[in-house]
């Protein structure tokens, strides 16, 4: 028969005692067959021992565990729409939009954006924003992502973050509650020239209304700090999450990442050609002309449904600038082109060509591009 | 925004306003009549501002 043995603590003087819970019922408590010592709340525990079935642990409290849980779209920049800035682009005093769901701007100083490709980022190899102060002087250099939904955010707790390198001891991230007028900053950057993950925590108030993400080189409540020539914010990896732990990046995948982008900017031309009146083949459609053969109407349906009605800007193919063209006696023919009532669906068109030569009911090509925004 | 030839577009073969063609920020845009659109939004306030006024569509 093996045997239990109870023995005390040569150098201890504490007692302990084992007690029994309020039960009429025998149980019977088996030890481990194997050296070791029990766990308590103060235990560790190995992922060896982790086995079967685990219980429900809260998402916040996890670590290296992607999912859906990022709100912040083209967080580590893979969709430039727009435009290529991988050379550096000038910014303004107005705030626009560059690399897509982002609107940067500069207060005070010069500045420019540089869309950096393939930087390696905390052990990963990412894109990044880098935002460059081109002038000194008490100003600040940022960019903005304003979530679209109000209403997840109510009463939450949420963290926000990203890896940032900067040598401007202001650098930082700020969340702003646009409702409640409530700023709340991120850790600022040493300024020591490398990456470091920024980080902040809020819970939003009841009356929390729309959410923006600023980043850059600014003061804890979005206002100016001093700014010299040469001070640099680049950031890669943003995030902002439920919870009080800023967790892993989310990676997604470019076709991901590009639909959710389109849902507030889409556009007809190919990635990195530029936006211009005869730069790039036009996509051609087809359109009947009306019985009065004076004009037709063209409409394409945008990749994804859109926020709202977009607005536009169209170009030019083949023939005209600005206008769609028409194909019409063997002749590519400039058109004077009507926005006729594109929605969240459907790009629509209405073309009048110059001079005769459309059938009534007859179904013509036109060609032309068109860009749509629908960013908040 | 600098906002400037804003002007109403009808729709075609409709006596109703579709949209509004402008020059915003020295870009021709055609603007749809959606409050949520923001250009339009900032259209409405400029004119509430007294800043700017949309043109009659021919």
């Amino acid at each position: 028969m093996a045997k239990v043995k109870i023995q005390g603590h040569a150098s201890g003087t504490g007692v302990l005692t084992i007690t029994a819970p309020n039960t009429s019922t025998d149980r019977t408590v088996t030890l481990p067959d194997s050296t070791g010592t029990l766990l308590d709340t103060t235990s560790g525990l190995d992922a060896t021992k982790l086995s079967g079935n685990l219980p429900a642990i809260s998402g916040a409290s996890l670590t290296g565990i992607a999912g859906r849980k990022n709100w912040i779209i083209n967080g580590d920049f893979q969709v430039s729409q727009r435009a290529a800035y991988t050379s550096a682009t000038s910014l303004t005093s107005t705030s626009v939009y560059h690399l897509d769901r982002f609107k940067t701007k500069i207060n005070t100083i010069s500045g420019t954006l540089t869309h950096k490709l393939n930087q390696v980022v905390n052990g990963k190899t990412t894109n990044t924003m880098l935002l460059t102060a081109t002038s000194a002087a008490t100003g600040r250099v940022e960019t903005v992502q304003q979530i679209e939904a109000t209403a997840p955010f109510i009463s939450q707790t949420i963290t926000f973050s990203a890896w940032v390198k900067s040598d401007n001891t202001s650098a930082r991230l700020i969340v702003h509650q646009n409702g409640a007028n409530v700023q709340t900053s991120s850790n600022t950057h040493t300024g020591g020239g490398a990456f470091e993950l920024l980080k902040g925590t809020v819970t939003c108030a009841s009356n929390s209304g729309e959410i923006y993400l600023y980043s850059g080189i600014q003061a804890a409540g979005t206002g100016n700090v001093s700014v010299a020539n040469n001070d640099y914010f680049e950031m890669a990896f943003v995030q902002l999450e439920y919870g009080s732990v800023a967790t892993d990046f989310e990676h997604r995948s470019y076709g991901e990442e590009l639909a959710l982008c389109q849902r507030y900017y889409t556009t007809s031309f190919n990635t990195g050609v530029t936006h211009a009146d005869n730069a790039h083949e036009g996509v051609v459609s087809a359109a009947m002309a009306y019985s009065a053969a004076t004009a037709t109407v063209s409409s394409m349906a945008f990749p994804v449904k859109m926020r709202t009605s977009p607005s536009l800007t169209i170009y030019g193919r083949n023939a005209g600038t600005g206008n769609y063209a028409i194909y019409k006696s063997q002749t590519w023919t400039a058109t004077t082109t009507a926005n006729n009532g594109t929605n969240e669906s459907f790009i629509s068109l209405y073309l009048q060509p110059s001079g005769a030569g459309m059938t009534a009911h007859y179904v013509y090509q036109t060609s032309g591009h068109y860009d749509a925004d629908a960013e908040l | 925004m600098v906002i400037t030839n804003a002007k109403y577009i009808k729709l075609a073969l409709e006596d109703t306003n579709g949209s509004i063609e402008a020059t915003i920020d020295g870009v021709a845009i055609s603007v749809p009549l959606a409050t949520d659109n923001r250009h339009y939004a900032e259209i409405l306030k400029q004119v509430a501002d007294g800043d700017i006024t949309i043109a009659e569509a021919d």
